[in-house]
């Protein structure tokens, strides 16, 4: 939204779960009933996290409100806003996915042919879902050990580290598996749709 | 390697994954990981969670989705259709009166919710095919529309400022006041433009039209720019009226601008308000509560913050991987030993800040080249603030220009039937305006100085 420029959001094909076309009995129920349930979940944490944007706003004018006229600001008001921050941001990469959202340049959309186009966003698609997954790996492997030993912030109120690490490594495995679900249909179906 | 060979070979990959067209934030991802395992420590690697979590870890960047949300929240209303109308009903006696309104709700739409392609889409939904039906060129209608945008990163809450001010370590209440002033101007410039363009587009609207007539061929049906006092008329009663319809738009506004300068809260504690205030307003004022219409918001708040949020969080990555590398630093050393004056360097900037603009989005440019530029500014005696609103101009541009230009996609996206290149000739001179403007911004800078030093030092 704020001003991107010279950027468009990369549309292709494989948008929302399995289209009607059908190649060699694909998508069959199986793949329907999974790439379905990838579409529903990255939609129901995609508006989580839009909620979380929602109760950020929230908590920040209590906040000033109790700061400024009843003089007793909280403790816990800053990270919770950090913390819904990270989960906003990460948790609707999915859903962003989904309605091919996230911003690319497209100069060489109108020099190649629908062909290489095609081809040209199936390997970045690929390469996308090969640093979302391999973040997703780093970043839950670190959650464990956050977890595991107790780590906190250095705050007085202190929350768990593990919060914002599990919000990332669970947003980047959902983006993760929405790029399996587009990159499959792409292949299989892509110069059919 | 050296850290210039580093550097170079950075610079190649990153533009070939941009170029490629895969998302902006993966592209920046891709390139930051593939350096850290080919170059940097495996350790590093483990860290990469820490590493976004502290890009993030900042309570200034929470503006960012807050001011989206109050955006959104106004752009699924009629308000933007009430801010049109009621700022037409005060123009429309000039020559392109309705352009003009056009221009001044793009502005105070932007000042509600500091994005260029939000404001493009919100006004030139009306807009566009409004001037249309009353004569407008195609091309110049959705120019006007998307070069009105444009303001969207000028005006408080300007995400661009935001984060340059995150980046730079500047304050953003400042950086905020800075943007008014040559907002205005610029405002009143494509203001002035409009009016010349239609003045002139209806003289020749009429000779066209005598012509045929006077041949007996009813050649004169198209309404020119210049028809708008003749056919329309608004009596001094209906204009006062309108007025009530703009004081959401400004209590909104006053709200903000008071919490922030006043002391009250910081500017991530005012988006945070001025979200509540905007979702209150909504919900009271135009009655928006409905499930699908809250869902609505919530959706695309999600889809744009998450989309932003993103590029900025795989921004600090790769600014993390350049200086561990020493590319930053280097970088930085090597415009020094450029020797280039002042003025020259300014210029280079200013032409590496546009040519960026072709590819990358404003917010990655922000963070990609702030931190390498930075001390050679300081080093050149620049105002910091000030060079914060001369990159916003200088973004603008990307914008609008050809050949890319987001803005541009947007009025297609509102108006397909215009083709791309009635419309690049039409943004033309609107660019010409905006470039002409940063030589005499530069030239002058107090134009964007002078409101935060009164403000701020007395």
């Amino acid at each position: 939204m704020s001003g991107a420029s010279g950027t468009t959001p990369v549309a292709t094909g494989g948008g929302e779960g399995a289209s009607a076309p059908r190649r060699g009995g694909f998508p069959g129920p199986l793949w329907r009933g999974f790439s379905g349930t990838v579409n529903a979940i990255n939609r129901v944490v995609g508006f989580l996290a839009g909620l979380m944007v929602v109760a950020s706003c929230v908590i920040i004018t209590n906040e000033v409100f109790w700061r400024y006229y009843l003089h007793r600001p909280h403790t816990w008001n800053l990270e919770v806003n950090i913390f819904l921050l990270v989960g906003a941001t990460f948790l609707a990469a999915g859903f962003t996915q989904m309605r091919r959202a996230h911003v690319g340049t497209e100069v060489l959309q109108t020099i190649m042919s629908p062909r290489w186009n095609r081809r040209r966003i199936l390997a970045g698609d690929i390469l996308s879902a090969l640093l979302c997954g391999f973040t997703a790996v780093m970043v839950l492997q670190y959650d464990w050990q956050a977890w595991s030993k107790d780590w906190t912030t250095d705050s007085t109120w202190a929350p768990p580290l593990w919060i914002p690490y599990s919000l990332i490594g669970v947003g980047m495995v959902l983006i993760t598996l929405q790029y399996f679900v587009q990159i499959v249909e792409e292949i299989v179906l892509g110069g059919e749709r | 390697m050296s850290p210039g060979e580093l550097g170079i070979l950075f610079v190649t990959v990153s533009l070939i994954l941009l170029l490629s067209g895969m998302p902006v934030a993966f592209a920046l991802g891709s390139v930051s990981v593939g350096f850290m395992l080919v170059f940097m420590p495996a350790a590093n690697l483990g860290q990469l969670a820490q590493m976004l979590y502290e890009g993030m870890d900042n309570f200034t960047l929470l503006a960012i989705p807050l001011f989206m949300l109050m955006g959104i929240a106004v752009g699924r209303t009629r308000a933007a259709a009430d801010l049109y109308e009621s700022v037409y009903r005060w123009t429309h006696r000039l020559p392109g009166g309705l352009g003009v309104a056009n221009v001044i709700g793009c502005a105070i739409f932007a000042a509600m919710c500091g994005s260029s392609t939000a404001t493009s889409a919100a006004i030139g939904v009306m807009g566009v095919p409004e001037m249309r039906q009353r004569g407008y060129s195609p091309g110049f209608a959705g120019a006007l529309v998307a070069s009105g945008g444009t303001l969207g990163i000028l005006f408080p809450p300007s995400v661009t400022l935001i984060l340059y001010g995150i980046v730079a370590e500047q304050s953003i209440g400042q950086l905020f006041l800075a943007g008014i002033v040559p907002g205005l101007l610029l405002m009143l410039l494509f203001a002035v433009w409009v009016v010349i363009h239609s003045y002139y587009y209806n003289r020749g609207q009429r000779l066209n039209a005598a012509a045929p007539a006077a041949a007996g061929s009813p050649g004169a049906a198209v309404l020119p720019h210049g028809a708008d006092p003749a056919a329309v008329h608004f009596t001094w009663r209906e204009r006062f009226e309108a007025l009530p319809r703009l004081l959401p738009f400004f209590s909104i506004i006053t709200v903000v601008m008071l919490a922030l300068y006043g002391g009250y809260a910081t500017p991530s504690e005012v988006s945070g308000v001025g979200a509540f205030a905007t979702l209150v307003m909504v919900a009271i004022v135009y009655r928006c509560y409905r499930w699908s219409e809250i869902k609505k918001i919530i959706l695309g708040t999600a889809e744009y913050a998450s989309m932003i949020m993103l590029i900025i969080a795989m921004s600090f990555l790769f600014s993390y991987v350049m200086s561990y590398l020493y590319i930053t630093q280097s970088t930085t050393q090597w415009l020094v030993t450029l020797h280039l004056s002042k003025w020259a360097f300014l210029f280079w900037i200013d032409i590496l800040v546009i040519l960026m603009g072709f590819f990358l989005p404003p917010v990655a440019i922000v963070l990609m080249i702030t931190p390498v530029i930075m001390p050679g500014l300081l080093a050149h005696g620049f105002d910091p603030i000030w060079f914060g609103v001369n990159m916003s101009l200088v973004m603008e541009t990307g914008l609008i220009h050809p050949p890319v230009g987001l803005n541009l996609f947007v009025i297609q996206g509102i108006a397909p039937d215009i083709g791309l290149k009635e419309l690049i000739l039409a943004v033309l001179p609107f660019l010409a305006i905006i470039l002409a403007f940063i030589v005499v911004f530069s030239v002058f800078p107090s134009i964007a100085t002078a409101l935060p030093h009164i403000f701020f030092h007395g």
